[in-house]
């Protein structure tokens, strides 16, 4: 009997001494080795690396995000929760600076490399195309934190942290992010193909990668960062890998545009055109440019957020739609200086002697685009005259401020309670921009010659609006003031303006962003009496700018927590 | 379902028959007499039974019964805790009968056994099974609110039938990261008590500190609910049958103004919004609509300006719950046995209609409870035991939900009809929704779940190999099995206009012919326990000691490993001659959410007891009748550390969206967060300190103070590690918590002739702070979390005087990021002085979400025949912030109460609310000092009035017992939200959750 009890005993004991009961295969989700030594899941992987490109139509804020056009000058912010608001007080601590969602997109890319060697590619091609899309990436998040910041740490596939690693990197010069940059893209362009299968629309393209460097030559030229010099900027000293002369940094950039403007597939057909239909009204054109894509027929795109067609409650078109009776959150208000910007018919700005600008009827006779960007008082939107009067019915009171709604990127077709659906993606490069570019360096290196002049022209005949005027671009100065207008109009809601007028400061024009963004901004109040209907221009905000506000505050949180880490200067 | 119960009622009434006409066969006098103990106080509830016969009856209150016996008829006197007699029959004469109590001590319920008080070396409260049925509840954690010291029972939620469950904490919160629910173990098993019928329940037993909880190792940390159930017991059968009825009605409801102060109001606040228009071009704009203006809403056309009431219309003032049980118990020396069947059936509140006839389209709740216990001795040695128990919980609801429904009753204003002139559903652009389209015509849902849970349990004696060694085992099996089906249909509303026209908002459609099933769950779960006890006196030395081995493993539905728990754990308690005991227990259990070979932990505990009144120098002491002092301390885990995921020590990569390229999105992958190899439990240093005292006889009180240091706890450590690595961090266990807090019971029975009264009653109070929190350093003092309770509320304070004048004012103070502010906006303390109020703002504000204190107490009497019972409870030391529309008046096209509007901006000399408007308004609604609230409360938890039937008059039909009762829950509220007519425990039932209710409820219960 005693034995029966050892054996009891016994029994518990050894049932307890291993814990081998508790020990189960490796759970479903998958291992490392697992994800990239199958194509397929190595595939899903990469894919993955792409979603890091987010549409900026809704970027900021907890609430009805809108997007960061909201702290430039061409639009308010109507709604939403620590959103552009934040920045128009001169808060630019967190909002829109989120540097471990670039450091996530990174770190999946730098994952993808440091195990590409291990990937079963069905073929070499594959194998180059994927690593030209991961290269491509990972040099656009950090472009996307370079522009921001200025320098920040380099992560490479072999900074993948593990416990006990020291996280505790400082930030890497400017001119080593740059350089890391070009490199990236420089293996991007040679690996990548020139055209995509349509099933692979979405993906990388060799172009892609060119107008991207094309884009970071661009800033690096331009004064904010060839100015200064460390964390902040590329100029100052002797570097053998790039010229010096502030001029050859133009030089590059223009080369750079014009290689895209230029690139030629297979067949030696231009891979890029404007979008023009040869439609009556050639600002049509311009319009629907943003609602097209290769597929049907626009060849002006380069990269873009690609997505599924978007109906009416999506946010990337709710927040943008006008309110009231027509059912948005009306929440990017263009502001009245962002409309005083455009030209008039004529090609002269209002202010310009001659110009034939009416205060009291100041929506005639403008440039063509503007009646495909703005909606404005008494223009025809869904069917409805659109009434932002004091005493409208159309809108509840408090859903209008400016007096403005956006036209472009809002598609007219997409009404309330239908189910119409239409592409909807958020443009990183078009080639617009490109000849736009080319046009603002050249315009650096040698002047208003006449392929500058023309650059800006062809863009601009695009959506039938006049040849700049010859006479009041004389000079580099005057040149470079209207291709910076232009780059504002052609451009607008892009979130080119708000990078555009901080790396304009700092040169020979002064601080353009603390002079754009900052002080008040206005509104148009509207009267309607009877039929007659009054315009008065009055301040609604005063908002807060500073030159220190050219870069981004390293966030609060990410100083406290890295001694290592150098705030921007003024912050 | 109808037809169901009234089947089983005319069972019943059946069975109640065939009884009657059995014992009205035997045709013996009956015989009378009085049981005493040898003091010569009644005892009360002594089941006198006929040897070898079906014949039993009990005594009342006074003692007295009366039963039917033959001479030479052998009649057994037991009660529990009494020693039984026998007695012959030899002629008529009053029987007067003395029995002795017991010497054996009570006994109580603790971890894997039970523990005589004098042996009692740990911190635990019960419930008694007879406390839990005086609340009319159909969840029965509802029903123990206030009966423990130790526990916070907290209603988070409205008392939608069968979706009630209170959230439980024993001694608090003491975890910031990791689950802070006590487990609940239901016959040694791991289960959930909640939907158990009150009826199969023995016991319910609160363990508290270390010494109570060591067996369960890392799964104890917070605290232990045993729950026990019914078993038989040797004698005659006894069938008990009880019948209920109760009506549910809702406690408050928020009152809104009518229609016209309404509009009067509504003006106001658009008068605000339009502040920019002069007051000609506001008067064209909106008084010129006959629909503004209020006195068009005197009742003269209430076709056009109707006045509705949402909540009359939609919410019927009472809904009926009905619950039958029935109960056989009973067993000999070799077998005994006990079976239950109990009925709940709850309806909702919703009216229903008679739309889409066949489908009742309220909602309703309905279980189906079962148990069947034989425990058979099939040797002299050996014991077996088969516990099944079962349940089926079938709940019925409209496919819109609770939430959705009730929001839009607090939403919709008086002057919207629900239905037009033309009896189409009424609604409009801003609110193209209506109750009845909700209730009626979104279709329904079923969601039907069963439940079955077996414990077989065995006990073996073995005495041949050494006195007092046994070996016991179990088996438990249970199995789960829900599954959910829906109809649904679509409506649309029409708005109508000034001009007679409709305008359409939505679509309408008819409700599907055939169910959809859209959800389904099986589970199954095995546990096996295996175990030596040994239990032995040695002259004055006693000696208990248990070692057991566990396993469970649970299977579920869907692409995942089962879960599994091991564990080996075990307890000595040695004590000599009553008065003194050391005890010490362990526990060596593991979690198969750690890494391999650091898996399992080693938790001891000790604890000792000391009874003073034991000694000499107490002994037989008048005044002190019974002092016990016992300590412990111990170190428990929590092995539920909040990770969110399993196997965390794991490296992983997870499936997701990948992205969209050409026109299908393609599959992705992404790496998990880093894994976190050195991830362990988190670990309780528990101490605790008790005094058991007994005051002539009469009052018994015990006092615990406890001090508990729970470390380990995990933190994910992103807010102390640059974000550069772009990815989520490994967790590291380096938070602490300390609480501390005491309980106090109290316990007095008195008897002053037919008279007697009990006086019960717990204080608790369980405190925490934060100890240590990874932070940075450099915040805001006021940013800390550490020092604070876990459950502090962080939010912005409001300035002294509360709202901005005017533009000025506004001007030349910081300003908001949460919105435009005009005057009579919000105005906020910029504490970091930076000119702009934003998050960083943010201080702590009033007390935690979890109360501090705790209170219950009980007044019971009875005198003859008659008893009752109240129950009073009270929470203290907690506050919520008020994010509801009764508060937050009119904004985003809400309603209003009266108390708002009349104390808002603009409209009070003295105002306690910002200026009205109808927008969204995130500025003003942010969590601040303005909107937070202390919600303590003192309730009438539950009162019952009995009667019991005089024994002579039930003799005949051989009934030992018939007690009409009647009883309430939830009845009336003492706190701070009365005058919104909000619940001070669920300030947003009613509002945008299901109503908290009142319960009044009769029934009977016969016992044979």
């Amino acid at each position: 009997m005693k034995n029966k009890i050892y054996i009891f005993l016994f029994l518990i004991l050894g049932l307890t001494s291993c814990d081998d009961f508790l020990d189960r295969a490796p759970s479903v989700n998958l291992s490392e080795d697992a994800v990239f030594t199958n194509y397929v899941n190595a595939q899903a992987f990469e894919a993955d690396i792409y979603s890091g490109l987010t549409q900026r139509f809704n970027a900021v804020g907890d609430y009805l995000p809108v997007p960061m056009s909201s702290a430039s000058d061409e639009s308010e912010s109507n709604a939403g929760y620590f959103g552009t608001k934040v920045f128009n007080m001169g808060n630019y601590d967190g909002a829109d600076a989120n540097i471990y969602f670039y450091y996530s997109a990174i770190r999946k890319a730098n994952l993808f490399l440091k195990n590409s060697e291990r990937v079963p590619y069905p073929d070499a091609k594959t194998k180059e195309k994927m690593l030209g899309e991961v290269y491509f990436l990972r040099a656009f998040y950090y472009n996307e934190m370079l522009k921001r910041f200025g320098g920040m740490p380099i992560l490479t596939e072999n900074d993948l942290f593990v416990p006990g690693d020291n996280l505790m990197r400082p930030r890497d010069s400017y001119r080593d992010c740059f350089k890391f940059i070009m490199d990236d893209l420089n293996k991007a362009i040679n690996y990548l193909p020139v055209t995509l299968n349509a099933n692979e629309y979405g993906r990388a393209t060799k172009g892609a990668a060119m107008a991207l460097k094309a884009r970071v030559l661009l800033y690096a030229a331009s004064p904010l960062f060839s100015n200064k010099t460390g964390l902040w900027g590329i100029g100052g000293d002797k570097d053998d890998w790039m010229d010096k002369d502030g001029k050859l940094w133009w030089q590059k950039a223009a080369d750079a545009a014009k290689a895209v403007i230029d690139l030629t597939d297979e067949d030696g057909n231009l891979v890029y055109e404007l979008y023009q239909t040869g439609a009556a009204n050639k600002a049509d054109d311009y319009e629907k440019l943003f609602f097209k894509r290769r597929e049907n027929g626009n060849k002006e795109i380069i990269f873009y957020r690609h997505e599924a067609p978007v109906g009416f409650n999506a946010p990337q078109i709710n927040v943008w739609m006008p309110s009231g009776d027509f059912g948005g959150a009306g929440a990017v208000q263009p502001t009245n200086n962002f409309v005083k910007l455009f030209e008039m018919k004529n090609g002269l700005s209002i202010d310009e002697p001659g110009s034939g600008y009416d205060p009291a009827n100041p929506y005639i006779n403008r440039d063509p685009r503007f009646y495909k960007i703005i909606i404005y008082q008494g223009c025809q939107w869904q069917g409805a005259t659109v009434d932002m009067s004091s005493t409208t019915k159309q809108f509840p009171s408090g859903t209008f401020l400016t007096g403005y709604f956006v036209r472009k990127y809002v598609p007219e077709e997409v009404k309330k309670n239908t189910s119409v659906t239409t592409y909807h993606n958020w443009i990183f490069f078009r080639l617009a921009e490109m000849y736009l570019d080319y046009a603002e360096a050249m315009n650096e290196v040698e002047g208003p010659t006449d392929r500058v002049r023309e650059a800006v022209n062809t863009v601009r005949r695009r959506s039938g609006v006049i040849d700049l005027p010859v006479n009041l671009t004389s000079d580099k100065s005057s040149m470079r003031k209207r291709i910076q207008r232009e780059r504002a109009i052609e451009l607008c809601f892009e979130e080119q303006r708000w990078w555009d007028a901080r790396r304009w400061s700092t040169g020979d024009d002064g601080e353009l962003a603390a002079k754009w963004f900052g002080g008040p901004m206005y509104r148009v109040a509207i009267t309607k009496v009877g039929a007659s209907v009054t315009y008065n221009e009055e301040t609604y905000f005063t908002r807060i700018y500073k030159s220190a506000n050219n870069l981004y505050q390293i966030p609060t949180g990410e100083m406290y927590k890295n001694p290592l880490f150098v705030q921007n200067p003024g912050y | 379902m109808m037809t169901i119960k009234k089947k089983l009622e005319k069972t019943l009434v059946l069975l109640l028959f065939l009884l009657s006409t059995f014992t009205y066969a035997q045709n013996n006098s009956p015989l009378k007499g009085k049981v005493t103990d040898n003091l010569g106080n009644p005892i009360d509830n002594v089941t006198v039974s006929v040897i070898d016969e079906f014949t039993q009856a009990s005594t009342d209150k006074a003692g007295n019964f009366l039963i039917s016996a033959g001479t030479g008829k052998i009649l057994l006197f037991s009660k529990i805790g009494f020693i039984p007699k026998k007695f012959e029959v030899k002629d008529n004469s009053f029987i007067d009968l003395k029995i002795e109590k017991q010497t054996v001590e009570p006994e109580y319920q603790v971890a894997y056994g039970k523990r005589s008080k004098s042996s009692l070396t740990a911190a635990i409260s019960t419930i008694s099974a007879d406390e839990l049925s005086k609340a009319p509840v159909s969840t029965l954690g509802n029903a123990i609110q206030g009966l423990s010291s130790g526990l916070t029972v907290l209603r988070t939620v409205g008392a939608e039938p069968g979706w009630d469950q209170p959230s439980l904490y024993i001694r608090g919160v003491q975890s910031f990261s990791g689950a802070t629910s006590p487990l609940v173990l239901v016959d040694n098993v791991e289960r959930d008590f909640s939907q158990l019928d009150p009826e199969e329940i023995e016991s319910f037993t609160v363990l508290k500190d270390a010494a109570a909880v060591s067996m369960y190792g890392m799964r104890g940390a917070n605290g232990v609910i045993l729950v026990t159930t019914k078993k038989g017991f040797v004698g005659k059968p006894v069938i008990s049958l009880t019948a209920q009825y109760g009506v549910q009605s809702p406690t408050r409801l928020p009152k809104y103004a009518g229609s016209e102060d309404y509009v009067k109001y509504h003006n106001i606040a658009l008068r605000n919004d339009y502040n920019n228009l002069s007051d000609e071009e506001f008067n064209s704009l909106f008084l010129s609509d006959p629909r503004n203006v209020p006195s068009n809403y005197n009742g003269s056309n209430p076709g056009l300006y109707p006045n509705t009431d949402w909540y009359k219309s939609f919410l019927n003032s009472t809904a009926p719950q009905q619950s039958y049980k029935l109960s056989l118990r009973g067993g000999t020396e070799i077998a005994q046995y006990y079976v239950m069947l109990g009925i709940v059936d709850q309806k909702g509140l919703y009216k229903s209609t008679n739309e889409n006839p066949g489908t009742f389209t309220g909602n309703e709740f309905s279980r189906y409870n079962f148990r069947s216990t034989v425990d058979v001795n099939l040797s002299k040695n050996l014991k077996v035991g088969i516990n099944l128990g079962g349940r089926v919980e079938n709940r019925h609801v409209p496919s819109t939900g609770a939430g959705t429904i009730i929001s839009a009753l607090s939403k919709l204003p008086p002057t919207m009809p629900v239905f037009n002139q033309d009896n189409s559903i009424a609604g409009s652009a801003i609110y193209n929704y209506n109750p009845y389209g909700m209730i009626a015509k979104t279709g329904f849902q079923d969601r039907l779940s069963r439940y079955l849970q077996g414990t077989t349990t065995a006990d073996l004696k073995l005495d041949m190999i050494l006195k007092g060694l046994s070996a016991n085992g179990l088996f438990g099996f249970d199995a789960y099995k829900f599954s959910a089906r829906s109809k649904s249909q679509k409506y649309a509303v029409y708005q109508q206009n000034l001009d007679g026209s409709y305008t359409k908002f939505g679509e309408d459609s008819s409700i599907d012919l055939g169910y959809s099933n859209w959800g389904s769950d099986f589970s199954l779960m095995l546990n096996y326990m295996l175990g030596l006890s040994f239990d032995r006196n040695f002259g004055k030395n006693e000696v208990a000691a248990d070692i057991k081995y566990m396993q469970s493993s649970q299977s579920v539905d869907g692409d995942n490993a089962d879960y599994r728990n091991q564990g080996m754990f075990g307890r000595t308690t040695y004590t000599f001659d009553k008065r003194y005991t050391v005890e010490f227990g362990f526990a060596y259990n593991g979690s198969e959410n750690f890494s391999k070979g650091s898996r399992f932990g080693f938790f001891p505990t000790i604890s000792g007891a000391w009874v003073l009144s034991n000694e000499s120098f107490l002994k037989d002491n008048e005044l002190i009748t019974y002092l016990k002092l016992r300590g412990s301390y111990g170190k428990v885990g929590n092995s539920n550390i909040g990770v969110g995921y399993r196997f965390p020590f794991e490296n992983k990569y997870y499936s997701g969206s990948g992205y969209y390229f050409g026109t299908s999105d393609t599959d992705g992958s992404y790496e998990g967060r880093i894994s976190s190899p050195n991830i362990t439990w988190e670990q309780s240093l528990n101490s605790n300190i008790g005094i058991e005292l007994g005051l002539l006889r009469k009052l018994e009180m015990d006092i615990d103070f406890f001090n508990n240091n729970r470390t380990k706890i995990i933190t994910g450590r992103w807010n102390i590690l640059p974000s550069i690595v772009g990815q989520d961090l490994p967790y590291v266990n380096s938070g602490s918590v300390r609480s501390q807090g005491f309980e106090i019971s109290l316990k007095h029975n008195n008897r002053l002739g037919d008279f007697s009264y009990t006086v019960q009653g717990n204080i608790s109070l369980a405190k925490n702070k934060i100890t240590s929190q990874e932070e940075v350093s450099g915040m805001n003092s006021w940013e800390y979390r550490t020092g604070n309770p876990v459950m502090q509320q962080w939010g912005l304070q409001v300035s002294s005087d509360k709202f901005f004048k005017d533009q000025t004012d506004i001007d030349n103070w910081a300003k908001s990021t949460y919105g435009a502010v005009k005057p009579g906006d919000v105005k906020y303390v910029d504490q970091n002085k930076d000119g702009v109020i934003d998050s960083q703002d943010n201080v702590p504000l009033g007390n935690p979400s979890v109360p501090e204190w705790n209170f219950g107490l009980t007044l019971g009497c009875d005198y003859k025949g008659f008893d009752f019972n109240v129950l009073f409870t009270g929470i203290a030391n907690r506050s919520l912030f008020m994010s509801n529309n009764v508060l937050w008046g009119m904004q985003d096209n809400n309603k209003i109460t009266t108390e708002v509007a009349e104390n808002s901006w603009g409209v009070s000399q003295n105002p306690l609310y910002p200026s009205l408007t109808t927008q969204l308004n995130s500025h003003n609604y942010q969590p601040s000092s303005l909107w937070i609230k202390n919600v303590d409360f003192f309730r009438i938890q539950t009162m019952e009035i009995g009667y019991s039937l005089p024994k002579k008059m039930l003799l005949k039909a051989n009934i030992s017992n018939i007690r009409f009762f009647i009883n309430g829950y939830n009845l009336f509220s003492f706190d701070g939200l009365k005058k919104y007519n909000l619940s001070a425990e669920i300030p947003n039932a009613g509002v945008t959750m299901y109503p908290e209710v009142r319960v009044i409820n009769i029934g009977v219960n016969l016992k044979f």
